[in-house]
C-alpha cells in the first residue's frame, strides 16, 4: 500500500515537472524560429542565411519575443506579411495539409497493394492439380530414353596428360 | 462467379487511370501557373503589351497629392484596386524598405513624380518587407506618391519578379508597355515615362 502511495506521489511530481518545463517552452525560442522560418528572398531558412531581409525578420521576431509574442502569434504575423512560404514546413490545414497527408496515403496505398498481391499470390498458388503417380516405363520406351539421352552424354574422357577439359561428369578428387 | 470479379477489376482500374490523370493535370497546371510571370515578362519584352496583371492591395502609405485628381479618391480607401486606376500612366515599382538598390532609385521616382504632377499615377508595391520598416522607409525618404503592401507574394509571381527592384510602365489602358528588372536609369525612366505617354 505504502508502495502505491509513493509510486503515485512520483507520478505526481514528475508530471507537475513535465508541465512546468512545457510552460517555460512557451516562451519563444529564437534559434527555433530562426529554423522554422524561411528567408524569403534566399529561399533557405533564417539561420542559413544573412540577407538584408532575414536580418530584418530577425530583428522583428526579437522584437515581438520581447514585448511577450507567442511563437504561434510571431509567425500568424509573419504569414500575414510574407504569405505561408515563410513557413519551413506547410501550415497543417487546408490545401497544404496535402502535403502531410500524402506521403502516409502513399504508404497506406503501397501496403495496401502488396497486402493484395501477396492474397493473390497466395490463392493461385493453393489449387495446384495433385500429380498422377509415376508408374515405370515399359521395356521398349526405356530402351529409347535411354538412346536419347546418350546422345547428350559427355565425350569419352580423354587420356590423361592431354590437359585438363571441362567435363560434365564428376570429377576425380584425385584430378585436383 | 467469374463475371462480378472482372468488372470490379476493370472499374478499379478505371479508377486509378482516373485518379492518375487527376494528379497529372493538377500537376501541370500548378506548372503553368507558376511560368505565368515569365510567360508575362516575355510578352512585354516582344512589345505585345500585355495588360498589368490585376492586384487589390492595402495602401501602406497614402501620399497621393502627385497624382492626377481624379485618381486621388482611390488612395483613401482600405484597399486600391490597380483596375480603378485606368485612364491615365501609372508606373508600378516594386519595393522593399530593407534593398539598397530601391533606396538608390527612389529620389529619381519622387522627382519624376513631382515633374508630372497630376498626369501619371506612380505607384510603390512594398514586397518581401516587414510591415513596419516600410512604414519608417516611406516618410524618411519623402516618398510622395502611394505605395501599397503586398503581403501575400501574389503579385511577385503575377508579374514575373525575379527581385526587388522591378519597374513596370502601364499605359492609360492597363497595358504593360515597357518592364525593367533592377534599378532604373535616368534615360530608362524618362523613356519609360514617354511610351506611357506622360513624358
Amino acid at each position: 500500500m505504502g508502495r502505491l502511495t509513493a509510486t503515485a506521489a512520483l507520478a505526481l511530481l514528475v508530471a507537475i515537472l513535465a508541465a512546468s518545463g512545457s510552460s517555460a517552452a512557451a516562451r519563444p525560442s529564437m534559434t527555433k524560429l530562426e529554423g522554422e522560418i524561411m528567408c524569403p528572398t534566399c529561399h533557405t531558412t533564417l539561420d542559413q542565411s544573412d540577407a538584408a531581409i532575414a536580418t530584418r525578420i530577425e530583428a522583428y521576431m526579437r522584437r515581438r519575443i520581447a514585448a511577450g509574442a507567442t511563437e504561434k502569434q510571431i509567425k500568424t504575423e509573419l504569414v500575414a506579411q510574407f504569405g505561408t512560404a515563410i513557413l519551413a514546413a506547410p501550415p497543417k490545414r487546408g490545401f497544404d495539409l496535402l502535403a502531410w497527408a500524402l506521403p502516409f496515403a502513399g504508404l497506406l496505398g503501397a501496403a495496401g497493394l502488396i497486402a493484395l498481391g501477396v492474397r493473390r499470390w497466395c490463392r493461385e498458388e493453393a489449387p495446384e492439380p495433385e500429380l498422377e503417380p509415376l508408374r515405370p516405363l515399359d521395356p521398349d520406351s526405356e530402351l529409347l530414353v535411354d538412346a536419347a539421352l546418350a546422345a547428350f552424354d559427355p565425350q569419352p574422357a580423354p587420356a590423361a596428360g592431354e590437359g585438363r577439359r571441362p567435363t560434365l561428369g564428376p570429377v576425380a578428387p584425385a584430378d585436383r | 462467379m467469374d463475371e462480378p470479379v472482372t468488372s470490379r477489376r476493370r472499374s478499379t482500374s478505371v479508377l486509378v487511370v482516373v485518379v492518375l490523370a487527376g494528379v497529372l493535370s493538377a500537376f501541370s497546371w500548378a506548372v503553368m501557373h507558376g511560368q505565368r510571370g515569365s510567360t508575362f515578362v516575355g510578352l512585354v519584352a516582344n512589345g505585345q503589351a500585355p495588360k498589368a496583371p490585376l492586384f487589390t492591395l492595402p495602401p501602406i502609405w497614402r501620399a497621393s497629392a502627385t497624382w492626377p485628381s481624379q485618381l486621388r479618391a482611390n488612395a483613401a480607401h482600405s484597399k486600391l484596386r490597380l483596375r480603378d486606376l485606368r485612364g491615365y500612366p501609372v508606373v508600378i515599382n516594386f519595393w522593399a524598405s530593407w534593398c539598397g538598390p530601391c533606396r538608390s532609385e527612389i529620389p529619381r521616382f519622387t522627382a519624376a513624380a513631382a515633374r508630372l504632377h497630376g498626369k501619371v499615377a506612380f505607384l510603390g508595391v512594398d514586397i518581401q518587407d516587414v510591415t513596419s520598416d516600410a512604414r519608417a522607409f516611406l516618410p524618411r525618404y519623402h516618398v510622395n506618391y502611394v505605395s501599397v503592401r503586398d503581403g501575400s507574394d501574389g503579385t511577385y509571381a503575377d508579374y514575373g519578379l525575379t527581385g526587388v527592384p522591378e519597374t513596370y510602365f502601364v499605359d492609360a489602358r492597363g497595358r504593360v508597355v515597357r518592364h525593367v528588372p533592377g534599378v532604373v536609369s535616368e534615360a530608362q525612366l524618362d523613356q519609360g515615362l514617354r511610351t506611357i505617354g506622360g513624358g
